[in-house]
């Protein structure tokens, strides 16, 4: 949709104030019953003529964009679905906002998640539900439930979202549109609410490769605001976007088709024959170090959050509890007042596993396993171009439905690993399961191959078009 | 558990699921003991910024979302009691 908006701009068939006067009707419409927005940018209409005075070249000029909330915009409310943040309006713009205004975007507002992004269902949100668009009485997915359910029901023509541990890839698929993880440092973070720094990235969701590719362009490149951002050269992915399906070497490791729901697999091995058809090589391949990423995913990202959330103790920003007589008690009350149980939760576990006693049995051995899981993927990408699997080994569910917590954890393994490995990887919807919910799935490549992936997806985007998919 | 909570600077209530469930994914973890794989320190670079000196942003707008302040300066409660 961005990319058919950008051309009626450039034609001048609409223009920026007309698209984001559009876009606000159908919020003021929709978004009641959705959920998606936690702010709505009171400014937009404002910006959105700045845009008009001002054109620019890019693809995104005029073009409404959401953010999730947990991406600071200046002087618009930046909650991370906390109401340890329910007041924060942030001083400056992250490097991802700057780079969106600078291109022409128009922010529209400020998009629903799980708390701080810990969660899979948007359901951990402190201040309302988000409702998946194909269907409310499903979950959108998470923790950027927010940005691909506005995307998908027209609400936005692209959103930002972040991927910690699937936070992108996983409501994508159950929305049914398209998400990319990008390789750990090619986005920066600045400007992000951290979770879990050394998995945490920012990318794109949008309703077309082509949308992804437009976005990417923009926010990725290297800031020298992020310690951790990769000095590489600037690609323009958009422009070499073009379908490499044919003899694409694709992997397709085993262990992320355990424990799926049959309807699952029978989509997204359609997607594979789909992509045999078109020319790929196909095969089957291994990854014995997948049964370990997801308790090595809980242990280091838990054990990075109880680091990341000390800030949040009441004294230089966020919420304070009222009545505390000492420091001691200004920290505990204001935290246990402020978090939501999962975060507590995940700061508990993360404290722990960092403790003296835990930190060789937990930590250490979630990072040995996290040093398993890379060697086994480097070893694929010695072969293949791609690897090929589910998004999620489990339909999309309901609101308020709730599993044993650890049962809830594991439904992770598709996603958390390529996280641990710091890899990208994009989402592609790919058929339908039982209750006629979007499925999809996954490529993954090596580091900075986001333009493999992107030809790949595109590819299966416009022969599963040809296809009836 | 109060140990923990007092680590995380959170009050735990006792009748609460968390104590359970951080129990239950701590079991859960425990399949991490199997692994058998050297650690690399391959990700441990990261380059830092020239620490120097350069304008950023105004004292007032950084206190605009401090929670309780004065002057200019954040208001915390009492650290040390004064001497008798």
């Amino acid at each position: 949709m961005i990319y058919e908006a950008a051309l009626l701009l450039r034609e001048g068939k609409t223009t920026p104030t007309e698209l984001t006067a559009e876009i606000l009707r159908k919020i003021e419409k929709h978004d009641k019953d959705l959920g998606g927005y936690i702010t709505i940018a009171d400014n937009a209409m404002e910006e959105a003529k700045k845009a008009e005075e001002n054109k620019k070249d890019s693809l995104l000029w005029g073009i409404p964009i959401a953010i999730k909330d947990n991406i600071c915009t200046k002087n618009l409310l930046t909650t991370a679905a906390s109401k340890m943040l329910e007041n924060f309006v942030p001083p400056y713009d992250a490097t991802v906002t700057a780079k969106l205004k600078e291109a022409g975007a128009v922010i529209i507002g400020k998009t629903n998640m799980d708390e701080f992004g810990m969660g899979a269902t948007t359901e951990n949100s402190a201040f309302k539900k988000t409702y998946n668009p194909v269907n409310y009485e499903y979950i959108p997915g998470g923790s950027s439930g927010g940005s691909c359910a506005v995307v998908k029901k027209g609400l936005a023509l692209g959103a930002i979202g972040t991927d910690t541990g699937g936070s992108i890839r996983q409501p994508a698929a159950f929305c049914g549109i398209y998400g990319l993880k990008p390789t750990y440092s090619l986005v920066s973070r600045y400007g992000l609410v951290a979770f879990a720094s050394g998995l945490d990235t920012i990318g794109p969701v949008g309703s077309s490769v082509k949308d992804l590719a437009i976005m990417l362009d923009t926010i990725a490149g290297y800031d020298p605001m992020d310690a951790t951002s990769a000095k590489k050269e600037k690609e323009c992915y958009f422009e070499n976007l073009k379908e490499n399906m044919k003899g694409l070497k694709i992997g397709v490791p085993e262990e992320f088709f355990q424990n799926m729901d049959e309807d699952i697999k029978n989509a997204v091995f359609k997607g594979i024959r789909e992509c045999k058809d078109m020319g790929a090589e196909i095969e089957e391949c291994s990854m014995p170090s997948l049964k370990y990423a997801v308790s090595s995913y809980y242990i280091i990202s838990s054990s990075e959050a109880s680091s990341n959330l000390a800030r949040y103790d009441g004294v230089r920003f966020g919420k304070r509890a009222e009545g505390a007589e000492n420091v001691e008690q200004l920290y505990r009350k204001t935290r246990s007042e402020n978090f939501g149980d999962e975060v507590k939760r995940r700061i508990l576990l993360g404290t722990y596993a960092l403790s003296k006693g835990s930190y060789d049995l937990y930590y250490l051995k979630a990072k040995a396993a996290r040093a398993a899981i890379k060697k086994d993927f480097d070893a694929l990408f010695e072969k293949y171009d791609v690897l090929l699997t589910p998004v999620s080994a489990k339909r999309v569910w309901k609101l308020g439905d709730k599993l044993h917590l650890t049962e809830e954890y594991k439904k992770d393994i598709c996603t958390v690993a390529v996280n641990l490995a710091g890899l990208p990887a994009i989402s592609i919807p790919c058929g339908e399961d039982k209750n006629n919910m979007p499925v999809g799935m996954q490529f993954i490549g090596n580091r900075f191959a986001e333009q493999t992936l992107l030809n790949a997806a595109f590819s299966f985007e416009e022969g599963g078009e040809a296809n009836g998919i | 558990m109060e140990k923990l909570a007092s680590l995380a600077k959170l009050d735990i209530d006792n009748e609460s699921n968390l104590i359970k469930d951080i129990e239950d994914v701590i079991k859960m973890a425990g399949e991490l003991k199997d692994v058998d794989c050297e650690l690399s320190d391959e990700d441990a670079v990261i380059e830092l910024r020239c620490d120097s000196i350069k304008e950023s942003f105004e004292r007032e707008q950084m206190l605009e979302n401090a929670p309780c302040k004065d002057e200019g300066y954040i208001i915390v409660p009492t650290l040390w009691e004064e001497a008798e």
